[in-house]
């Protein structure tokens, strides 16, 4: 966007309160950019400014701008280049990066302090963001101090800002995967004291949000724009553009079409003279509801029904009352959810949320539905509970203490809950990776069943909510894991003895036999093959034979057969043992002897040296996994960004994403070029935390040993042909190499070096640290944009509810529900 | 300025025609002058998914460098063999089995091998990164190709228009009956397009004006134009109390009842010619096989192109989920990709079922060309300034890695590419190879939009090599 900020009126005022020192260091900082704010916000790109004094240089700098109509002399920027950017330049980088043959091909020496091309720009960004986010100078060579690397970071957005490219590259950071860079010793050193708040914004409604709006069999018309492995939902980045609005306009006509053919516009069928005004009245307020969702006002009343009777008198009642229908469709509420801070102005000049908008934004944070599905907020709304702060810390309290947990295993009363821990772990893209079929045969993995994986580990995630205490830690480090098991022990001891009384009977083979029969004759047409139909039921026959066989075998063994459970409203359909294989467990078909003992009573206890949390689950695994082997640079990249708030800049364009093939080694030595100085820049922070996950292989399975053959080829059968190499002592082994590293927990009782992935989250579990990260990001996912400098007395807030109640997740819910940042627009 | 309701009726009655519209008509009808520089170019990309196979597109008589030199048997990616750069004409040469559909345009036909397109990610499709050439298989970052050009050449009421079988990569094969999005196409960063799926969406879509009365017509024009108005004063109202990015973003929105009211405009200006050119609306239209669904998308398309809807096509003729039921395959593509020399359900082994489902294509795109052939166009045909590309947003395998993208083009774009070739450049980082990004500044240029040297994400490991500008074997 071009910014013309010579016309501002209020320069003058602006600059006479950023010159006054007091409102300097408690005001929330404030940045002319856009002609139609009177000021912008700029802790969004506080993280640019790591030295709080030069805010206000920077802030005058800007005026200058405006003064000279958008451009300063060089003589009159406040950083200059010669006196303190060339300085550091020449102690830290030159020695490496000058003339022909530098470094990577970066003569930074050479390189003009000209910021009006691309390239030269792009390059400059790409210097700074190497020193601000601590990958140069390489890690032997002298550090720079925090405040000499300031000064780089402040000249290079000076510059940005000049020559008028700050605006794009600042919006790039409203996306989510640059959430982190925003400083995170800053966030929580308690140093701000700004008062936290969120831009007045527009939020087009979620494609989640759509699903359930009762439009029938209609698509969604929205679509995400974020990455998919990161949180998905950011008001900011929600367009509703022309593509939009077309499919906006084919969803209406889909909608109407179906309602047409069920009959429901039939009185507008006849002719426009008979239709009077209270029935167009009574129908404008029926079809406002149901597409908009609330009654409408006065006014709206009366637009809409001028506008109803003009579409009538052009195209007749039927197409007029359907244009007039469609209006409501593609109006700007039924697009948007709009949070402008409707309620009381504070002295801070912030603007609460009024009763109704809370209403909504509460509800759209833990549902997909407006706030009339929830009889908690319905009420409070009703009740007028929900005009301060405490009245929505009570709500909130009230929801994640009723219904956090409550709801069908597939349809949760909160169901924004369980989608949080999707997109912050991303276990439930785990079928997303395809699996070759014949690999998972050779590799003996009998089922390769994802849908059970996830389900296991949300079960996992429901058990660790439902303790709420010491939540993170224990939801990483946990090896109380359930498999095969619906998540309710009363439901499956239930099922289980249902199940064993109807094996048990004597009549249970013929009863068998007789179903299959009846099912012969309903479904299939076996009268002119009557040979076929007695193979279907002789086979029933035996298979039910089997099946009263094992289930008195396990009686005799004293293990629980595994009853299978059908769908219904108390758990997801789990047909058998067969997938189990993935955590290391023997599998069994519905009429195969059972192996494993199941347990009836879950969650069970893994062994703890091969489990540890969700991120040892095969759920989290798969999905972190490539087709044919493990991922551990995305599963490092997941650790580093995730768990510790690390930074990573963009991935360089030239990159080779794929790994030298050679059947000789393993993986991890496949990937040891990543180790030269160009790669290993980035790659230090990432690979030791991917690499201990090589103590499982890509289906989930724990391992500790690698095999090779006879020509020294790395064997990964496990299938007959396997065993029977065992045996002739045609393989060899070797130890899986897991080590691997902490680096950056900021932490020198958490960082140090770890044997494998179980050690690596035990020592990050209970970490400061990683605490924080999830907090950031649980913050983000609620408030659907990145953090702000200013938030932080929200996120510091947030940490002290959860750890002075346990380590509970429902009080941070609640702090952050309840906080600022939620509840204020600016 | 926006239009008023009235205003815009003015220009919507069929009678009466907007002097903005006399442009777009100029247009179309420039095929009535001989100058070249007058008359359309158009483009149409059809991007198959699972790869095309390059070792069964090389002509019969020249060195294969796809496939093994003892067994016959099809190299891997980043196996093809080392070979200099191939520039021959097709005339002296048979066309592969592949193309045999083709025979009859031999001297309109160019088959490209070997251009690179490497360093963004996608297991098995490259997603908007196919035509965009930017990391960005999930995500639009960069206008597409498709999109670009059309911009630049559409004059009718669509910059492009695409169809698919359905949006997603890994979909089952059930039809999609309206919108979806195929992750190719995007006017710019988080600015996907959505493809038809339905055949007979698109009709009613495109060709609306054809099956309508006149009367009818102009009633729902009117109540779209009352419509578009209300809305128009509606966000106009929430608008006031927007600021700064809200503000931008909310534009968008109010701007699309600007801008859906022009194509309606322009379809108006267009009502005689589409009444010319539709194909006939017919139950085929709601047949589900693969093959049915891709004629009728190929026979739309077409027809849009010939009555001046667009002059940018992108089609999608399948994706991995779909099965090809009529071809006796149960296996869905991303099965057959996986299968090689294993059998597929109707015996045929992995490779055969992948050759047979790419002359599908062909024997479509050949029954485009001839309709297109068909129409009069300056001293030529209309396809004669139409450039059909058949790719594929995975490269030249099931597993893309992009090393070697074969491209087929048919057509031409007013004598500017050199056509009737075969053109295979040397393996990927050796000296004379060329990306696909100099193939796509060739189209650019081809098209009168050749301000740029170099096309999408930069390759550094070429850096050795000259990747600027079009490809100069192609460029006449």
């Amino acid at each position: 966007m071009k910014t013309n900020l010579a016309s501002h009126s209020a320069i003058s005022l602006f600059t006479d309160r950023q010159r006054d020192p007091v409102f300097a260091k408690t005001a929330p900082r404030w940045f002319l950019l856009t002609p139609g704010d009177l000021c912008y916000p700029v802790d969004l790109m506080d993280y640019l400014f790591p030295n709080p004094r030069n805010i206000t240089t920077l802030v005058l700098f800007c005026c200058v701008l405006l003064v000279n109509q958008g451009f300063a002399q060089e003589s009159q920027r406040p950083f200059n280049f010669q006196s303190t950017v060339k300085p550091f330049l020449t102690a830290h980088c030159y020695d490496c990066h000058s003339g022909e043959g530098a470094e990577g091909d970066l003569d930074i020496e050479g390189l003009a302090a000209d910021f009006s091309s691309d390239g030269n720009a792009n390059r400059w960004l790409d210097v700074m963001h190497a020193v601000k986010f601590g990958d140069m100078p390489p890690p032997d060579e002298t550090q720079p101090h925090s405040k000499e690397k300031a000064k780089l970071v402040d000249w290079v957005f000076q510059e940005m800002v000049a020559a008028g490219r700050f605006e794009a590259y600042r919006k790039k950071l409203l996306s989510p995967e640059f959430g982190n860079w925003v400083d995170h010793e800053t966030l929580f050193s308690g140093e701000i004291n700004t008062p936290p708040y969120s831009p007045a914004r527009l939020w087009r409604f979620s494609p989640e949000i759509f699903a359930n709006k009762g439009f029938g069999n209609a698509k969604s018309p929205y679509t995400y724009v974020t990455p998919e492995n990161e949180i998905r939902d950011y008001g900011a980045l929600s367009i509703a553009d022309q593509s939009t609005v077309q499919m906006a306009i084919i969803v209406a006509d889909s909608f109407l079409g179906e309602r047409e053919k069920r009959g429901e516009f039939q009185e507008f069928g006849q002719d426009p003279e008979q239709l009077k005004v209270p029935q167009l009245q009574n129908r404008i307020r029926r079809e406002f509801k149901r597409v908009i969702g609330r009654d409408p006002n006065e006014t709206e009343q009366k637009k809409y029904l001028t506008f109803l009777q003009q579409n009538i008198q052009i195209g007749g009642p039927l197409d007029g009352l359907k244009t007039t229908i469609k209006a409501m469709f593609l109006s700007p509420e039924s697009i948007y959810r709009m949070e402008f801070g409707l309620g009381e102005v504070d002295e801070h000049g912030r603007r609460m949320l009024s009763p109704d908008e809370l209403a909504y934004s509460l509800a759209y944070a833990l549902t997909d539905h407006g706030p009339e599905r929830n009889e908690y907020i319905y009420d409070a709304l009703q009740q007028g509970k929900l005009q301060t702060k405490e009245d929505v810390a009570v709500l909130v309290r009230q929801l994640v203490d009723e219904q956090l947990l409550s709801g069908t295993w597939s349809r949760k009363d909160l169901p924004r809950i369980p989608r949080f821990f999707h997109e912050y772990f991303g276990f439930h893209r785990a079928g997303t990776v395809f699996k070759d079929p014949e690999r998972q045969r050779q590799e003996k993995i009998r089922q390769w069943n994802t849908d059970m994986l996830i389900f296991d580990a949300s079960l996992l995630i429901e058990h660790v909510l439902r303790k709420d205490q010491d939540f993170i830690a224990n939801l990483l480090t946990t090896n109380e894991f359930f498999i095969a098991h619906p998540g309710h022990n009363e439901y499956a001891r239930e099922r289980y003895e249902e199940r064993l009384a109807e094996v048990t009977d004597p009549g249970f083979i013929d009863a068998q036999v007789a179903k299959r029969q009846e099912q012969i004759e309903r479904d299939f047409n076996f009268k002119e093959m009557p040979e076929k139909a007695q193979q279907a039921l002789e086979s029933t026959r035996k298979e039910a034979g089997r099946t009263v066989a094992n289930f008195r075998k396990a009686l005799e063994q004293g293990i629980y057969s595994h009853p299978g459970f059908p769908f219904t409203q108390k758990s997801r359909g789990i047909g058998d043992l067969l997938y189990i294989g993935p955590y290391n467990l023997p599998s069994s078909g519905r009429i195969d002897e059972q192996i494993w003992p199941w347990p009836l009573e879950q969650p069970i206890t893994m062994p703890p040296k091969q489990r540890a949390g969700l991120l040892t689950h095969p759920a989290w695994l798969a999905a972190h996994s490539l087709n044919e082997d493990n991922d551990p640079i995305h599963r490092g990249i997941w650790v580093y960004t995730r768990l510790l708030a690390g930074v990573l800049g963009d991935v360089p364009p030239d990159v080779d994403a794929s790994v030298p093939t050679d059947p000789h080694l393993t993986l991890r030595e496949r990937m040891e070029p990543l180790r030269a100085d160009r790669c290993w820049k980035c790659h230090r922070k990432i690979n030791p935390l991917g690499e201990p996950f090589e103590v499982f292989d890509d289906w989930g399975r724990h391992r500790l040993h690698h095999y090779f053959d006879e020509n020294n080829h790395i064997y990964l059968r496990r299938d007959g042909e396997f065993d029977r190499k065992l045996r002739e002592d045609k393989l060899t082994t070797r130890p899986v190499d897991a080590t691997g590293a902490i680096r950056f927990s900021g932490d020198p009782e958490v960082d140090g070096e770890v044997n494998d992935a179980v050690e690596m989250i035990h020592r990050l579990a209970h970490s400061d640290r990683v605490r924080q990260s999830f907090i950031r990001h649980l913050f983000r996912y609620f408030m659907g944009r990145n953090e702000m400098l200013s938030d932080s007395k929200t996120l510091i807030d947030a940490e002290r509810a959860y750890l002075e109640n346990g380590g509970s997740f429902k009080s941070l819910v609640v702090s952050l529900l309840s906080s600022d940042s939620f509840i204020y627009r600016r | 300025m926006l239009m008023t309701r009235r205003r815009a009726l003015q220009n919507l009655s069929i009678g009466g025609m907007s002097v903005a519209m006399a442009s777009c008509l100029r247009s179309i009808h420039a095929h009535g002058l001989a100058e070249e520089q007058t008359l359309p170019k158009r483009f149409v990309f059809v991007v198959k998914s699972s790869g095309i196979d390059k070792y069964n597109l090389v002509p019969p008589g020249l060195g294969n460098h796809f496939i093994h030199p003892d067994d016959g048997k099809k190299l891997g990616n980043r196996g093809r063999l080392q070979g200099p750069l191939v520039n021959v004409s097709l005339a002296d040469h048979q066309l592969p089995e592949k193309l045999a559909s083709l025979e009859s345009f031999k001297d309109r036909l160019t088959i490209l091998q070997s251009l690179s397109g490497v360093g963004f990610r996608g297991n098995h499709t490259k997603g908007f990164g196919t035509l965009s050439l930017h990391d960005s298989e999930t995500v639009a970052v960069a206008p597409t190709l498709d999109c670009l050009l059309g911009r630049h050449l559409s004059t009718g009421p669509y910059p492009m228009y695409g169809m698919a079988m359905n949006g997603r990569l890994l979909g089952n094969d059930k039809a999609e009956d309206s919108y979806c999005y195929p992750n190719l196409s995007a006017y710019g960063a988080a600015k996907p397009v959505a493809y038809q799926a339905s055949p007979r969406k698109a009709f009613l879509e495109l060709f609306g004006a054809a099956v309508t009365s006149p009367a009818e017509l102009n009633k729902k024009l009117a109540l779209n134009g009352n419509l578009m108005d209300f809305l128009n004063a509606d966000a106009k109202r929430v608008e006031k109390q927007l600021s700064g990015e809200d503000r931008e973003r909310f534009d968008l929105y109010l701007n699309s009842f600007q801008s859906l009211q022009k194509i309606e405009q322009k379809k108006v200006a267009l009502r005689e010619r589409i009444q010319q050119h539709a194909p006939e609306l017919t139950d085929r239209y709601d047949e589900t096989t693969p093959s049915a669904r891709i004629d009728s998308h190929f026979e739309i398309a077409s027809a849009a192109l010939i009555s001046g809807l667009t002059n940018v096509v992108t089609l999608r003729p399948d994706t991995l989920g779909v099965k090809y039921t009529e071809l006796g395959l149960s296996d869905h593509v991303h099965g057959l990709g996986h299968l090689a020399e294993n059998r597929a359900s109707n015996g045929w082994t992995g490779h055969q079922a992948r050759m047979e489902i790419e002359k599908l294509h062909i024997r479509a795109i050949a029954t485009m060309a001839e309709k297109l052939e068909s129409i009069p166009e300056g001293d030529g045909t209309m396809l004669d300034n139409t450039m059909i590309v058949y790719m594929s947003c995975s490269s030249g395998d099931h597993h893309c890695e992009g090393y070697d993208w074969p491209f087929v083009l048919l057509g031409g774009l007013g004598n500017k590419l050199n056509m009737g070739r075969y053109i295979e450049y040397p393996k990927y980082g050796t000296e004379g190879h060329r990306t696909v990004g100099n193939l796509y500044l060739s189209f650019l240029e081809a098209a009168g939009l050749n301000q740029q040297v170099t096309f999408g994400q930069p390759d550094s490991n070429l850096n050795h090599l000259d990747t600027n500008g079009p490809l100069h074997e192609l460029m006449a």
